[in-house]
């Protein structure tokens, strides 16, 4: 079958095994945040990345070990903001994914420099990948996931509802710090995958494509799993034969998906 | 046994004053019925109870320990008076949000989540959405929730606001079972004054202070309560006359 002969090829495997490692752990965190209402913070933490990835450009640092830090500490701010101004969850993402963008911008007019890496982080570069960022992909992504399974009862819970989660003795706020720090690793990571620009998408419509088959939070979470690894393995496949950018492909296939379990939904209901 | 110590309690929303000088203690076994008029203070002084507001003045001890101190939630069960207002998307079957209420997951806890849904007689919804059933059963669904711990006290805000007659009766009958076979002790806000008199052993009237607290039957004998309440007193004691 020579059309599957580009399976053979390291920089596709590589793209299979980093997209897939990636795209599990945005799907199970996206369930989450989509149900907490707060599926925009993979925008606003995407946002803050680019000032990150532009101020290590700007310095000569990895840009990724810029961006890590950075996108950890907005999230913590996200939610500070949202709790001790009392301010909207949406609002306090708004503040902070402005302020990161008007950051990058600055730097790279500063910089004028490393605007074409910079273009590089903004729309992704799966099929680039190499094999140390590979290593790096599947085991940030396989120690989240483990994480996330050992706190997934209180994951639920507080999903749930956070005053009767914390009546039941789960501490709520410690466990929206470790979930802020998990999507941060999550986002950043999703950046070599699909770029600044659509690392929401990764994270938000695998979800809300599993909300609409679910029955359970558990199903929702595989569900969503499958459709993100799904979108992905077919959008790098697709992206190689057509000759269309990885992480635009990845994003259509997500929002076909979507779309198909959203008819089916409809048709059923109707 | 003294599980609940309240003393000299008092709380203000900005500078409005809600609650000023709350005084009470609850023991195991107690059913108590928390009444009082709209703005008194009846589920902040709860939410205090719990720790879920934060910011009051007195003292509060819960089983022998200050509340800062306190850590046997499992030793509490609670039902909110916004639990019809969950987020009608969240994917979730019965036995998933009864198994909420445990502090761990396992085969035991599992077990227990069971129980507490055969104990309501509600096993038949196991592994029903959430979102499929009537606000009665979702009420029983999350009272379920509130007892898998097994907990010694608890703490119901309205519970029967989103009931209709039928599942009203059925909802206090097993409110009244939990109380007396197995002696947990409850604290439940009400504006059904006709229900509160027929299940609760206590009255607990709160207008930002403490206006009553002791049994029904003091109440209903009280010609100062009858002078003070009238309609009220006559509504809620017809269970407890003589």
């Amino acid at each position: 079958m020579e059309i599957l002969d580009f399976l053979n090829y390291g920089f596709i495997q590589r793209a299979y095994l980093a997209g897939a490692a990636v795209a599990s752990l945005s799907a199970v965190l996206g369930v989450i945040l989509v149900l907490r209402q707060l599926s925009l913070i993979g925008d606003g933490l995407s946002h803050v990345s680019f000032g990150a990835l532009a101020l290590g450009l700007f310095l000569g640092v990895f840009p990724l070990y810029v961006a890590l830090p950075v996108a950890i500490l907005a999230s913590y701010f996200i939610m500070v903001l949202k709790e001790k101004t009392k301010l909207y969850g949406d609002a306090a993402i708004a503040i902070v994914s402005a302020v990161g963008v008007a950051v990058g911008v600055i730097l790279a007019s500063l910089a004028q420099g490393f605007n074409v890496n910079l273009f590089s982080y903004l729309f992704g570069n799966i099929l680039a990948i190499s094999l140390t960022e590979v290593l790096i992909s599947v085991f940030v992504s396989f120690s989240v996931i483990i994480i996330i399974a050992y706190l997934y009862h209180d994951i639920l819970a507080a999903t749930f509802d956070e005053e009767l989660a914390q009546v039941s003795g789960v501490k709520v706020k410690r466990l929206n710090f470790i979930l802020a720090s998990l999507t941060a690793i999550s986002v950043v990571l999703a950046i070599k995958v699909v770029g600044v620009m659509l690392v929401s998408a990764l994270l938000v419509i695998p979800a809300v494509s599993a909300l609409q088959l679910a029955k359970s939070f558990k199903n929702a979470l595989i569900w969503a799993l499958i459709f993100a690894v799904f979108s992905v393995l077919v959008g790098v496949s697709l992206s190689f034969i057509t000759d269309l950018p990885a992480g635009a492909t990845i994003v259509m296939i997500n929002f076909f998906i979507f779309l198909t379990s959203w008819l089916r939904k409809y048709l059923k209901k109707a | 046994m003294e599980i609940v110590s309240v003393k000299n309690l008092t709380f203000a929303y900005q500078a409005n004053p809600v609650l000023e000088r709350v005084s009470f203690t609850v023991s195991s076994g107690d059913f108590i019925a928390l009444a009082g008029p709209n703005g008194a203070g009846k589920t902040t002084l709860v939410r205090l109870l719990l720790g879920l507001n934060q910011g009051a003045q007195g003292e509060i001890s819960l089983f022998g320990k200050p509340l800062a101190k306190f850590s046997a939630w499992s030793k509490i069960g609670y039902l909110p008076q916004r639990v019809n207002k969950f987020n009608p998307l969240f994917p979730a079957t019965v036995i998933e949000v009864v198994g909420l209420g445990l502090k761990k997951r396992g085969s035991k806890n599992k077990e227990a989540a069971n129980k507490a849904l055969d104990f309501l007689g509600i096993t038949s919804l196991r592994d029903r959405p959430l979102t499929s059933l009537s606000g009665g059963q979702q009420q029983k669904v999350f009272l379920a929730r509130a007892l898998v711990n097994k907990p010694e006290l608890l703490i119901l805000d309205e519970p029967s606001t989103a009931l209709d007659p039928e599942s009203r009766h059925s909802f206090f009958s097993a409110l009244k079972k939990i109380n007396q076979e197995h002696g947990v002790a409850i604290i439940m806000i009400t504006h059904d004054s006709a229900s509160a008199g027929s299940y609760a052993k206590k009255l607990l009237y709160l207008d930002k202070t403490v206006i009553f607290y002791d049994s029904f039957k003091i109440f209903c004998q009280s010609e100062e309560m009858s002078a003070r309440f009238g309609g009220f007193q006559h509504l809620i004691c017809h269970q407890h006359q003589g």
